[in-house]
Order: structure tokens, then C-alpha cells, then sequence
């Protein structure tokens, strides 16, 4: 079985091999050939991170050691100012609470719209009738533009909304959902997860389509019940997908913005505030570049520490 | 062969040169703003007719930036030396975009406008440090109350409340589940500083104190309402353009609001009435915060920045910025215009009224209120949710607002 | 529907008044902005699925040295918030002219789609057998070639998913069109559709519409797309 500890090297293979009956005079410069391939297959991908990706990111470490605030920044001389803009940001009871906040905002998406994309995924594997259809159906959460799906939750969570009159009929009181704290927090992780199934299901559904149907014929015809040849064909067969897809969710999941922000602000009083909205709110409601950029390196940190964590459990798995 | 097409180029380079001189002559005017009202487009297509034929060396472009982008937008223009001839900021954003040293000082043009003199002080304030002046008020908006006249007579409410104390108690008789008898917007944005102030300043507090009793009072006012289920919860979660929907939509019997609403109240049929902000107690004056855009001048090119004053020269001749002021369902910042206005139209007479007394917003802190103002909301929201005790809130934000003053 | 109804006090789900004028006006509003989503969201899927799939197998297959420096870079590139990365490209793009441009716009979608494109990538090209590439070696082909005719055949299935990917993240990106794209002539349909969030509340009767349409073109694409995913695995990889 084979054993995926990370996003690298694939199973070792024998490497190049090459052809081996060649004429002498054609083996030199089939050596350099063969040498410099794998790098010409990669040459426009690193050109376009050195400039587009590596830059960025650069500019936005080292702003996150500058005081730039409106005034610096249109002057364009943004004074050094070390370690403070993360002193300022650490001391802030704020940022803690945005800390908080995004773990286990992304913690309790990921659940969900992880388990909920596996399923579906398994579940379409069959054939019937209307598939393609019910696919692009299911598609439609994370296709939406995000702008209209979270006033759309907005106004489903209204105190009069639809989601407090079903729960009316199931003889429930009006939840002040958006209004109360810890209520607001859970209505935008719910609509966090209703986005974010798709993106897993769809990733899921075409790795599970990768595998060969030999293999699970194979297994049926050795006697292994639906769900034995899942957990060991199609979960084991699709380890590589899978820790992709929890790696993209859990950082786009961090980086969650235009959702939030448009459902609650980041409110009432601070309390759905992620790192990404209070980053943003740092940036253009009061305008410190500097400390912004702050936050936003910190929210880096926080995704490689989890990202690490998932591999690290991942291998003892 | 060779001679007629040298000929020929030499003479086609000549006319294009020629042409080339003469188009250059017509400076390209930039307006960045956020108008996306359709009346307010077809008002600034209009002016820009209207300019463009009295001034054919000048070219006005608008460009449009959606509300939350502009002073984004305005700054990053500015950082790469491309900004916009003119922007459209919000007033209380000005002094804070000029202390970033992107806005000209047009104190010498202004002086020599007929209407400054007559400029209510609260609007010039907004837009002046000292004897510099960085902009001219397109119009000024504020809040006044506006009420359900049949939710009034169905409740034999006779007239609009007064004092805070009519305002209490309408407000309670006005709540019949499903409607509320009050709303206003408490969102997490400059909107639910703005709406608190009248409460805040008609009462005698100052956003610089909020620990002193004044200040006190007027959260506890706003908390009584939720508390008491007059406004809805939902009101932290609340822009203004929400509360509307719910008034328009029957929702509320009144609502805090500006004269911006006034179009779209009216599209819906909705029998209403306007009546200025209750005062704590009879006989005071209400002291409202003041709203509107400013065109500002862009550090740009001695050209442009030239005809960008003549553009400003040309909207705030008299005779055009009353129709400009109500096409925007703005006041005048210019009082004889005001005044003109609140005569034709009953609906703007209280915010006339209000203008004399009415303050710019930056005149607490300057630069520094975007920060004084998030403080404040955060504050104003954990109060209402009741996450915090009102002295506990307003301490918080009074600490908060503390360093970011001393921070100079 | 028109607001009333959708705040009113007595919600219903069913329109009392079918207000069709809104749906024309948002395909009037909308229609002169279709060509620039297109163009844009297609030119991103492609140059992506170039760049980024013989990158992939290479990484994979071919190992060439840096690659891990590489595939850990285009990971960390992907954690910094979108915000972030607007003010830099944007002083950049600036200063290169590329600003309100589309090739501008198409090279900002790009930060967003190759990262992730590379990764997923990877993962599907490590299902991919090497023995046919070994078998086209053998008789002689170059490395080229065998990529042309042998792994991108295999391939297809995941390349197609991941361009359709790539083709909805502009299709749906904010953030970028806000802040590269004044040019009205030049603005994509979810520009267009923002405009329905202003100061005077949301305007439903265009943002609901609106959304439908532009949500429509990103069906089609998926649905058209997804035929091919299933003909193409029904080939069998193993053959």
C-alpha cells in the first residue's frame, strides 16, 4: 500500500531512464537534453511566481515592519518601526478574538464541508438519471457570486427571516441570529459550509473517478461488503486528493473575507471578527497599512503551523 | 514615386502634428465618485453637458467607485501619481486624505467664490485646517426623523415626538409584533457613529469624552430601546439602506434618517412625514452630524488642477446648485440656497432648520476620527447586544480613543 | 419581487407580481460585460492549465532540484489574504501601464489560479503511471513528445477540472476587477453586479436577476465541462 507522506516526490521510480539503444554521437546531446527538460517544463511557472507571487508577498513582510499609515503612504517614506506594529497587534484583545475565531471558524467548515463533499462524491459515483444536472444543482452554492449569497444569508437570518420562521413552525422562539454574538459566529460558519461543500465535492467526485473499476471488481469478487471497499480502496486511493483538498480548504477557508464582512462586519462588537476581516478593517476603516500587513503575516503563520499539523497527523494515520 | 510620397508623409506628419497640437489643448477632467442613483446620474450627465459646452478645452470624465472603495482608490492613485482631477470624498474623510498630502489647498480660488461666504460653518469646517481649504461641499445632508403618518393616527399619535421622552413613549405605543416602533442603523461601519450622534451631541457629549455623563445617556437612551423591544436587535446588522427597507416595507413606524431616502420613500407610495430630531428636553436645539460629499482637488498638474476649479466654480454658481442640490436630495451647503429649498419643500424645512446648528464631524479629533468613530461603534454595538454594561462599553472606547489621540 | 415584498411583514416565497422588467433590465445591464468575463476567465483557464500542467508532471515525474522550494513557495504565496496582494501588484501594474487592462486583470487572476492549480495538479499527476512514458522513451520519443502524446491524453480528465477551476475563479474574483479595472468599457460582470450594493441599500431587483445570469455561463461551462471528465475516465487509465 502505498504510503503518501506529503505533496512531493512521487513513489520512487527508477528515474530517467531514457532510451538506451542510441547512436554515440547522439548521446551528448541527448544527456544535456535530458538534463535540462524537466527545468524547461518549469521555467514560465517559477518566472511567474518571481514576479507576481514572490514580489507581493516580500512587499508585504517587509510593510509589516513600517509604520505606513495614510500619511506615510501616499508620502511614499514609510519610517521603520521594527517590531511594533505586531506588539500593537498582540496587545490588542481584538486580534486575539479574530484569532480564536478563524480556528475554529475553520476548523468546523472544514468538518463539515469535508464530510458533506466526500459523501456526495461517494454517492455520485453511481450512474442515474438527471446526474449532470443534479451536479451542476449542486454546484450552484460555490458558483453564486459570493456577494449575493451572504446578503442572501443575511436575510435569511433576519429576525423575522425564513430560517427563524421554519423555526417558528418546529415551535422554536426567534433566535436573534445576527445580533447575539455567539449565534452571529455559528450563522456565518453555516453559510461558510454551504459555499465550501461543492469545492470538496467536486475535487473528491474526480479523484474517486480515477480509480480504476478493476480494483473494486477485484475486491467485490473477494467478498468485500460497500462500505470495506471503501475504507480500503477508495480512502487510501485517494490520500493525495484528499490531503490537497484539505490543504487548499484550510487556506482558502482562513482567508474566508467578502463572506463575513458582508454578513456581519466583523460585529456585533467584534465578536465574528477573523483574522482576515480585522485585517482588512485595519487596513481601509482606519487605514494602518503597516499594521495590517502585520496581521496578515500572522494569519501566514497560523496556516503553516496548521498545515504542519495536518501532515504531522497525517503520517502517524 | 519616391519624391510624391515624401511629399505625402511630410504633409500627413505636418497634419498630424497639427492635429495632435490642438487636441492636446483639452485637459481631461477625472471625477471619481459614488453616486449610483439613476437621478443622480442623469443629474451629473447633465452637468457635464452643461460644462462641457461652456468649456469645450475641457473634458469631464466621471468615473464611477463603488461607496467602500473610494478613499481606497483615491489613496492608491495618489501613491503612484495618477490620481483623479477631482474626488468626490465623503466630509469626513477630507482633512484626513489632506493631511495625507494628496488634496490641493484651493483657499486662494475659494475665497473668490460668491457662495463661500455664505457657506454654513459647520460644512466649512469639515473642509478647512486652519486658512487652508481642501474642498467645496457639493451639498450637506444630516438626520432627521421620519414617520408613518397612518401608524401615527392609527395610534391617535397627533404630532411627531419632540423630546426623547415623546420619542420613548410613541415608540412604545407604535410596537405592535411584527412592527417596531423605531429603527436605526447600528452597523458595524462610520453609519452607527453617525446615526448616535444627534442623540450623542444634542444631549451635550462629546465623542473626545465619552465617560462624562452626557455621553452616558445617550448610549443608556439607545439601549433602553432594545431592551425594551422597541427597535429591533437586528439593528446592529443594520446599514441604512436596510432600515429603510424596513420602513418602507411597514416594518418600522420610524426611522432616524437623511434626506438621501427621500426618492426612494416616495417611489414606494408610503404616506410619511419628517420632523427634526427629539431633544433631550423642550426648548434645546438639536445638534446634528453633518453628511454630504465634497468635490476635492487632487494634487495633480497646474492644468489640470486649474480646470478642475473652474468645474467646481461652474456647479456652485447659485443658479444651478439648487437644481444640482435637489437632483442629489442634498441641502445646500450655502445658506441662501438652504433656505430657498426648505421653502419649496416641506419635507427639507427641519433639515434646513438643523443646518445652523449642525456640526462637521472631524471637529472631534480631525484626522484621527476614523479611529475615534470605530472606537465609538464598537462600543455603541456591545451595548446593545449587551455584551458589555453601557459604562463598561464607553469606558473601553474611551480608553481606546485616548491612545489613538496621544498617539501624535 | 419587489422589496416590499421580500421584507414585508407577511413573507412569501411566491411573487405577487411577477416583475419581469427586472429581469431585462439585468440582461441589458449585464450583456456588454459578458465578452470581458469571457475573455478574461478563458484566457486564465488556458495559461494556467499551459504553465502549470508540464510544471506539474515535471515536478512529479521529472524531479527537477528546487522543486521543493518551489512547490512550498506557491503554497505560502496562496496563505496571504487577497488584500494583501492588491496594493503591490497594483503600484506594479502601475508602473507597467497594465492597469485597467486586460492582460493586467488576466496576470492578477493568474496569482490566484496557479498556486492552486499547481497543487491539485500534483496530487492528480501522482495517480498518473510512468511505465507509458518509459514505453514512449523506449521507441525513441523525447521527453516533449511523451508529454504531448502520451501524459496529457491520461491527463485530461484532471486538467479539465482544474481548468474549469481556473475558468470560474475570475469568472467570480472581486477583489482584483475592484482595484485594476476603472474603465467602465472594461469591467466584468461581477463589477457590474456590485454596483447593486450602494448607499442606498441593496438593490435586490438587479442583484437577484443579475446573479442568475452571471451565474448561468459558469453552469454551462461546468456541466459541458464535467461530460468530459466522466468519457474521459470511462476510457480506464490501465489499459
Amino acid at each position: 500500500m502505498q504510503t503518501v507522506t506529503q505533496i512531493g516526490d512521487a513513489k520512487d521510480r527508477p528515474g530517467l531512464s531514457g532510451p538506451v539503444n542510441l547512436a554515440p554521437q547522439k548521446r551528448g546531446a541527448v544527456r544535456w537534453q535530458r538534463w535540462f527538460t524537466p527545468y524547461s517544463f518549469v521555467l514560465p511557472i517559477v518566472l511567474f511566481t518571481a514576479l507576481f507571487l514572490a514580489y507581493p508577498v516580500i512587499y508585504s513582510v517587509a510593510l509589516s515592519f513600517r509604520d505606513a499609515t495614510i500619511d506615510t503612504f501616499v508620502g511614499g517614506d514609510m519610517p521603520f518601526n521594527g517590531l511594533a506594529n505586531y506588539q500593537q497587534s498582540l496587545s490588542n484583545s481584538t486580534f486575539w478574538r479574530a484569532l480564536l475565531n478563524t480556528v475554529l471558524f475553520t476548523f468546523f467548515s472544514i468538518l463539515f464541508q469535508f464530510t458533506i463533499g466526500f459523501l456526495l462524491a461517494l454517492f455520485f459515483q453511481n450512474e442515474f438519471p438527471l446526474k449532470n444536472a443534479l451536479i451542476a444543482l449542486l454546484l450552484v452554492p460555490w458558483l453564486a457570486p459570493i456577494l449575493t449569497a451572504a446578503n442572501t444569508f443575511k436575510g435569511l437570518f433576519n429576525e423575522v427571516g425564513p430560517i427563524n420562521q421554519i423555526g417558528h413552525l418546529l415551535g422554536l422562539s426567534n433566535l436573534p441570529w445576527l445580533a447575539d454574538p455567539q449565534l452571529a459566529f455559528i450563522a456565518t460558519i453555516v453559510a461558510n459550509i454551504w459555499i465550501g461543500f461543492p469545492f470538496n465535492f467536486i475535487l473528491l467526485y474526480a479523484g474517486m473517478r480515477a480509480v480504476p473499476l478493476e480494483v473494486y471488481e477485484a475486491a467485490k469478487l473477494d467478498g468485500a461488503s460497500y462500505w470495506k471497499q471503501v475504507s480500503h480502496i477508495t480512502i487510501p486511493m485517494l490520500k493525495p486528493v484528499t490531503v490537497a483538498v484539505l490543504m487548499l480548504g484550510t487556506i482558502y477557508t482562513v482567508k474566508v473575507f467578502d463572506l463575513v464582512w458582508i454578513m456581519t462586519g466583523g460585529g456585533p462588537g467584534n465578536s465574528t471578527h477573523l483574522l482576515s476581516t480585522y485585517a482588512y478593517q485595519t487596513g481601509f476603516s482606519v487605514f494602518n497599512f503597516g499594521q495590517a500587513a502585520a496581521i496578515a503575516t500572522v494569519m501566514v503563520l497560523l496556516i503553516v503551523s496548521l498545515n504542519l499539523l495536518q501532515l504531522t497527523l497525517q503520517r502517524k494515520a | 514615386m519616391r519624391r510624391s510620397w515624401r511629399s505625402f508623409s511630410a504633409c500627413a506628419l505636418l497634419t498630424a502634428t497639427l492635429i495632435g497640437t490642438t487636441r492636446s489643448e483639452v485637459t481631461t477632467v477625472e471625477i471619481v465618485h459614488y453616486f449610483n442613483v439613476q437621478g443622480q446620474l442623469d443629474g451629473l450627465a447633465a452637468i457635464k453637458s452643461d460644462f462641457e459646452s461652456a468649456n469645450p478645452d475641457i473634458k469631464i470624465q466621471f468615473t464611477y467607485v463603488p461607496f467602500a472603495e473610494l478613499l481606497s482608490r483615491t489613496l492608491q492613485m495618489a501613491a503612484v501619481h495618477k490620481s483623479p482631477a477631482i474626488s468626490c470624498i465623503d466630509n469626513p474623510d477630507v482633512l484626513r486624505v489632506a493631511k495625507a498630502g494628496a488634496l490641493k489647498d484651493i483657499s486662494a480660488d475659494v475665497s473668490k467664490f460668491p457662495t463661500w461666504q455664505d457657506t454654513y460653518p459647520g460644512p466649512k469646517s469639515a473642509v478647512s485646517d486652519g486658512q487652508k481649504v481642501y474642498g467645496v461641499p457639493i451639498g450637506s445632508n444630516s438626520l432627521a426623523i421620519f414617520y408613518n403618518k397612518k401608524m401615527f393616527s392609527d395610534a391617535s399619535i397627533s404630532n411627531p415626538p419632540a423630546t426623547w421622552a415623546e420619542l420613548t413613549d410613541d415608540a412604545a405605543k407604535l410596537t405592535k409584533t411584527p412592527v417596531y416602533g423605531l429603527d436605526f442603523s447600528a452597523v458595524n461601519t462610520e453609519e452607527a457613529t453617525w446615526q448616535w450622534e444627534p442623540f450623542l451631541w444634542s444631549n451635550g457629549g462629546k465623542l473626545l469624552d465619552l465617560t462624562a455623563a452626557p455621553a452616558k445617556e445617550a448610549l443608556q437612551f439607545w439601549t433602553d430601546f432594545v431592551q425594551k423591544g422597541s427597535v429591533s436587535r437586528d439593528a446592529v446588522n443594520w446599514n441604512q439602506g436596510d432600515v429603510a427597507n424596513q420602513f418602507i416595507s411597514g416594518r418600522a413606524a420610524m426611522m432616524v434618517m437623511g434626506p438621501w431616502m427621500l426618492g426612494q420613500v416616495h417611489k414606494s407610495g408610503l404616506d410619511f412625514g419628517v420632523s427634526p430630531i427629539p431633544v433631550p428636553k423642550a426648548g434645546m436645539k438639536p445638534v446634528v452630524p453633518l453628511g454630504g460629499e465634497v468635490w476635492c482637488v487632487s494634487k495633480t498638474d497646474e492644468k489640470t488642477e486649474a480646470a478642475a476649479v473652474k468645474f467646481i466654480a461652474f456647479v456652485q454658481d447659485p443658479a444651478r446648485l439648487e437644481k444640482i442640490c435637489n437632483t442629489f436630495n442634498y441641502i445646500s451647503s450655502v445658506k441662501s440656497v438652504a433656505v430657498k429649498q426648505g421653502q419649496a419643500n416641506p419635507e427639507l424645512q427641519p433639515f434646513v432648520l438643523q443646518m445652523d446648528t449642525a456640526r462637521a464631524r472631524p471637529e472631534e479629533g480631525g484626522a484621527n476620527y476614523p479611529a475615534i468613530s470605530l472606537a465609538a461603534r464598537t462600543a455603541i454595538q456591545k451595548a446593545l447586544t449587551g455584551q458589555s454594561s453601557v459604562d463598561a462599553a464607553l469606558s473601553e472606547a474611551a480608553e481606546k480613543i485616548k491612545a489613538v489621540v496621544e498617539k501624535k | 419581487m419587489t422589496p416590499r415584498e421580500l421584507f414585508g411583514v407577511h413573507l412569501s416565497l411566491w411573487p405577487r407580481e411577477f416583475v419581469f422588467q427586472n429581469w431585462s433590465d439585468a440582461l441589458r445591464r449585464l450583456a456588454p460585460h459578458a465578452a470581458t468575463s469571457f475573455v478574461v476567465s478563458v484566457a486564465t483557464s488556458v495559461l494556467t492549465l499551459l504553465v502549470t500542467g508540464p510544471a506539474a508532471y515535471s515536478i512529479i515525474w521529472l524531479k527537477p532540484r528546487g522543486r521543493k522550494l518551489l512547490q512550498s513557495f506557491m503554497l505560502t504565496s496562496q496563505m496571504l489574504p487577497a488584500i494583501v496582494f492588491v496594493i503591490p501588484l497594483f503600484v506594479m501594474f502601475s508602473r507597467a501601464n497594465l492597469v485597467n487592462t486586460l492582460p493586467g486583470l488576466i496576470l492578477a487572476d493568474m496569482t490566484l489560479t496557479i498556486p492552486f492549480a499547481l497543487v491539485m495538479l500534483c496530487a492528480y499527476v501522482r495517480e498518473f503511471p510512468y511505465e507509458l512514458v518509459e514505453a514512449a522513451l523506449v521507441e525513441g520519443a523525447s521527453q516533449w513528445r511523451a508529454f504531448r502524446s502520451v501524459v496529457i491524453p491520461v491527463m485530461t480528465p484532471g486538467l479539465v477540472t482544474i481548468g474549469i477551476f481556473s475558468f470560474l475563479m475570475p469568472w467570480g474574483d472581486l477583489i482584483f476587477s475592484l482595484s485594476l479595472i476603472t474603465e467602465s468599457s472594461l469591467q466584468p460582470l461581477i463589477l457590474e453586479l456590485y454596483k447593486a450594493v450602494g448607499q442606498y441599500g441593496v438593490d435586490w431587483g438587479f442583484l437577484l436577476p443579475g446573479s442568475v445570469l452571471t451565474a448561468i455561463p459558469a453552469v454551462v461551462v461546468v456541466l459541458y465541462g464535467s461530460r468530459f471528465i466522466i468519457s474521459g475516465f470511462t476510457r480506464g487509465a490501465l489499459r
